[in-house]
C-alpha cells in the first residue's frame, strides 16, 4: 500500500496546470474567431452563389443545346419522301404510270421567311420508321394511322415563354421547360436559293406538269437564333444560333 | 515532489501520444468529408462533360454518315477502281470493275421498270457485300469488296480513333419504282471499332461503337444516251463515199430500221450496199431529210440538245463524264487510255481526235461512248463497239468497222471501206446503263 499524501503532491500540480481563461483573453478570441468566421461565411456565400449561377448556367445552357439540337435534327428531314425515286425520268414512257409526279411532302408553312418567323411547319414521311420497311409510303400527310407525325412544326409560345413542337393536328407540346427556362425570343429565318440546273438556257429547260413553265430546283436553309433566361435568375441570359441546310431541296415550276 | 512530478509526466507522455492519433483522424475525417463535398459540387460538371462527349460522338458519327453519302455518290461515278476503292494503276486496270458493277448489276426481269437495276445478291442477304471507310487523319483507307471476295484489309489504326462509314445498297420494297433509280444507307460511326464488330465489318450486326447514326439516300440515274439514234449511220449534211471507197452499212433492228440518215444528201458508190432489217425492203436509207439539215445548221447547241437532251457545258460537267483536253488533237493511245480507267463513262473529248491506234475500243459488254467536239478521224483499222458523236467523221482506214452507232453533225466521208453495224444490245447498255448518277430531291433521311 502507498501512502495517500504520495497521491496529493501530483494532483497539485495538475491543478496548479488548469488557469482559466481571463476575461480579456475571452473577448479577444471571439473577437478573432468571429472576423474569421465572418471572412469564412463570405466566402462560403460566394461559392454557393457562384456555384448556384454555374448551374443555372448549365442548366440553361444544355436546355437550349437540347432544344436546338432537336429543331436542326427534325427539320434538316423536313421535304423527305420515301417514293422519292418518282422523280426520277424513266427510261421509256410506260414506267411513268402508279407514281405520282410531285413529291407530296413539300409543304412548308411559311414558304419563306428571309425577315423571320416564330413559327414554322412542315411536312416529312416518316417511311420506315414504325413497320421497318423503306419505300411504304403512301404519299400522304399523315394518313397512315400508326404514323402520325408527318406534319410537324416548331413555334414560339410568346405568353408562357417557351417553345413548342407540333405532334400531331394542333396539338402543340412544349419542348422546352418553362420552370427552368423562359424563352424570351426564337426566331427562324428560312431563305431559298435557286439552285442552277443544267440547261437553264431558254429552249432547253425541262418543263413542268402543272402549267408548262420551266422547272428550278431549289435549296433551302434555316437559320434560328433562341435567347432565354433563367426561370431562378434573370440575370442569366444566353442565346444560341445555328444554321441549317435542308437536305431536300425542292423541284420548282416557274409559273 | 520533483522525483514525484517527473515520474507522473513520465506517465502521462503515453496519453499524449494517444491525443495526437486522435487529432490526426480527426484531421483525415475532415479532409474526407472536404473531398465528398467537392466531389458532390464537381457532379455537375462530370455530368455537363458526359453530355458533351455524348453530343460530340453524334455529331462524327452524323459527320461520317454524309461524308458516306457523298463518297458513295462520287464514287458511282467513277471508273476502274482497286480492291481499296483507289485509282487503279493503268498496267493493272484491265481486269478490274468500276464501283457500280460491283454493287448494281441489271435487273434480269426490269421488274422496276426498263433500266432498272438489283444487287448482285438478290434476296440473299449473306452474300451481300459492303463498301466502307475509315477516316483517319483526314485521310480515306476504303475497302470494295466484290460479291464472293473478301474484304480487302482496311487498315484499322490500331489506338481505334477515327470515323468510319459503311454503305448499304436495298432493294426498293416497292413494285413500281422507277428505272435507274437506286438507294443506299450510309452508317456513320464515330469510332472505327475491331474486328467481326467494328462499323466496317462485313456482316449484319450492330457494330460496337460509341455512336452510329444513318443517312438514307435515293439517287437516280441520268442517262448519257437518252435517246437512240434511229440510224447506224446520222449525218447532218452530207454522207460521201465515192469509189472506190464503199459504205457497208447494216441495221438487224426493227425498233430502230434505218441504215444511213443524211440532211442533204447520201453520195455512195455502186459497190456500197446498206441492208435494213430483214424482209422489209428497201435500203432503209434517209436522202434528205430537212427537219435534221435544218436542226445541224442551227449550230452546236441546239442539235447536242435534241440528242442528248442536255446543254453541252452541263453535259460535259456531269460527275461521270470523262473530259479529255484535245485541243491539240487526241490520238487513239488517249482514248484506249481514258476507256481503259474508264470503261463505262462517257468520254468527252474538247478537240479533234484521231482513231489511229489499230485493235478493238470498247467491248460487248462495255462499250465505249465517245463524244467528240471536232473532227472524228478513223485512220486505224479499230473494232470498234460503241456510240459516237462527233462535229465531222472522216473514214480512212481500209478495214476498220464500228459495232453500234455514229451520228456526226455535219458529214461523214469515206475513202475507203466503212463498215457500220447497228447493235441494239450494245446501244441498250449505254442508253439504259452509262450516265451520271445524282440526288434525287426528297430522298435523304435520317435514322
Amino acid at each position: 500500500m502507498m501512502h495517500p499524501t504520495a497521491w496529493r503532491g501530483p494532483r497539485h500540480a495538475l491543478a496548479s496546470l488548469q488557469r482559466g481563461l481571463s476575461i480579456v483573453e475571452l473577448m479577444v478570441g471571439i473577437t478573432i474567431s468571429l472576423f474569421i468566421l465572418a471572412g469564412a461565411s463570405m466566402v462560403l456565400t460566394t461559392q454557393l452563389d457562384s456555384n448556384r449561377r454555374l448551374l443555372l448556367e448549365a442548366q440553361l445552357q444544355q436546355d437550349l443545346r437540347t432544344t436546338a439540337d432537336m429543331i436542326s435534327r427534325d427539320v434538316r428531314r423536313a421535304g423527305y419522301w420515301g417514293k422519292a425515286y418518282c422523280n426520277v425520268w424513266p427510261a421509256s414512257r410506260d414506267d411513268l404510270v402508279n407514281c405520282p409526279v410531285a413529291n407530296p411532302y413539300n409543304t412548308m408553312i411559311p414558304a419563306a421567311a428571309p425577315d423571320g418567323t416564330t413559327s414554322l411547319e412542315y411536312d416529312r414521311s416518316t417511311d420506315a420508321e414504325e413497320s421497318g420497311t423503306y419505300n411504304k409510303d403512301d404519299n400522304k400527310v399523315d394518313a397512315v394511322q400508326y404514323r402520325p407525325r408527318e406534319h410537324v412544326g416548331f413555334q414560339w409560345n410568346q405568353a408562357a415563354g417557351t417553345i413548342e413542337y407540333l405532334v400531331n393536328a394542333k396539338n402543340w407540346q412544349t419542348l422546352t421547360d418553362p420552370a427552368v427556362m423562359q424563352v424570351t425570343q426564337f426566331t427562324m429565318t428560312l431563305t431559298r436559293r435557286v439552285l442552277p440546273v443544267p440547261c437553264a438556257g431558254a429552249g432547253c429547260q425541262a418543263l413542268g406538269p402543272l402549267c408548262g413553265g420551266p422547272m428550278t430546283v431549289q435549296s433551302r436553309d434555316l437559320t434560328f437564333t433562341i435567347v432565354a433566361r433563367s426561370v431562378h435568375d434573370a440575370n442569366v441570359q444566353r442565346s444560341l444560333s445555328e444554321n441549317v441546310r435542308l437536305r431536300n431541296s425542292i423541284p420548282v415550276e416557274q409559273c | 515532489m520533483l522525483t514525484g512530478g517527473a515520474t507522473a509526466r513520465a506517465a502521462l507522455r503515453p496519453a499524449r501520444h494517444r491525443r495526437g492519433v486522435a487529432a490526426l483522424t480527426v484531421v483525415m475525417l475532415l479532409f474526407f468529408v472536404m473531398a465528398l463535398v467537392a466531389a458532390y459540387t464537381n457532379r455537375n460538371l462530370v455530368f455537363e462533360q458526359r453530355i458533351s462527349a455524348n453530343g460530340y460522338r453524334a455529331t462524327r458519327a452524323l459527320e461520317a454518315a454524309d461524308a458516306g453519302s457523298e463518297w458513295a455518290l462520287a464514287m458511282l461515278n467513277t471508273g476502274r477502281v482497286t480492291a481499296n476503292c483507289t485509282r487503279p494503276d493503268p498496267a493493272a486496270a484491265a481486269g478490274l470493275t468500276d464501283f457500280r458493277s460491283r454493287y448494281l448489276v441489271p435487273s434480269a426481269n426490269e421488274k422496276f421498270g426498263e433500266g432498272s437495276f438489283d444487287v448482285p445478291w438478290g434476296q440473299q442477304p449473306d452474300n451481300r457485300v459492303y463498301p466502307a471507310c475509315i477516316v483517319v487523319g483526314n485521310a480515306l483507307r476504303c475497302t470494295c469488296p466484290a460479291m464472293g471476295q473478301g474484304a480487302a484489309d482496311i487498315g484499322a489504326p490500331t489506338d481505334g480513333i477515327g470515323t468510319a462509314f459503311r454503305i448499304t445498297f436495298r432493294l426498293f420494297n416497292d413494285d413500281t419504282p422507277r428505272g435507274g433509280a437506286i438507294q443506299f444507307i450510309s452508317r456513320g460511326c464515330s469510332n472505327p471499332g475491331n474486328g467481326d464488330t467494328s462499323c466496317f465489318a462485313q456482316n449484319d450486326d450492330q457494330p460496337a461503337v460509341d455512336g452510329t447514326t444513318s443517312v438514307f439516300t435515293q439517287v437516280g440515274l441520268v442517262r448519257a444516251l437518252p435517246v437512240l439514234p434511229k440510224a447506224t449511220l446520222t449525218a447532218g449534211t452530207t454522207i460521201t463515199a465515192n469509189a472506190p471507197a464503199e459504205l457497208q452499212v447494216a441495221n438487224g433492228d426493227y425498233s430502230s430500221g434505218f441504215t444511213a440518215h443524211a440532211g442533204v444528201s447520201i453520195t455512195a458508190s455502186g459497190t456500197s450496199r446498206f441492208v435494213p432489217p430483214a424482209a422489209t425492203g428497201g435500203t432503209g436509207r434517209i436522202d434528205s431529210d430537212g427537219v435534221l439539215a435544218a436542226l445541224s445548221q442551227l449550230g452546236d447547241e441546239p442539235w447536242f440538245r435534241a440528242q442528248f437532251v442536255l446543254e453541252r457545258a452541263g453535259y460535259s460537267r456531269l460527275p461521270a463524264t470523262v473530259r479529255l483536253d484535245c485541243a491539240a488533237g487526241c490520238t487513239g493511245t488517249n482514248i484506249a487510255n481514258a476507256l481503259l480507267l474508264n470503261p463505262r463513262n462517257p468520254i468527252w473529248a474538247d478537240g479533234d481526235v484521231n482513231l489511229n491506234l489499230a485493235g478493238p475500243l470498247g467491248s460487248a459488254a462495255d462499250p465505249a461512248m465517245l463524244i467528240v467536239n471536232g473532227t472524228l478521224t478513223i485512220s486505224a483499222n479499230i473494232q470498234a463497239n460503241g456510240f459516237v458523236h462527233a462535229r465531222q467523221i472522216n473514214w480512212t482506214a481500209a478495214a476498220a468497222t464500228w459495232n453500234g452507232a455514229m451520228v456526226s453533225m455535219t458529214s461523214f466521208s469515206t475513202t475507203a471501206t466503212a463498215t457500220l453495224t447497228y447493235d441494239k444490245p450494245l446501244l441498250d447498255i449505254i442508253r439504259l446503263r452509262y450516265g451520271s448518277f445524282v440526288r434525287v430531291p426528297g430522298g435523304w433521311n435520317l435514322f
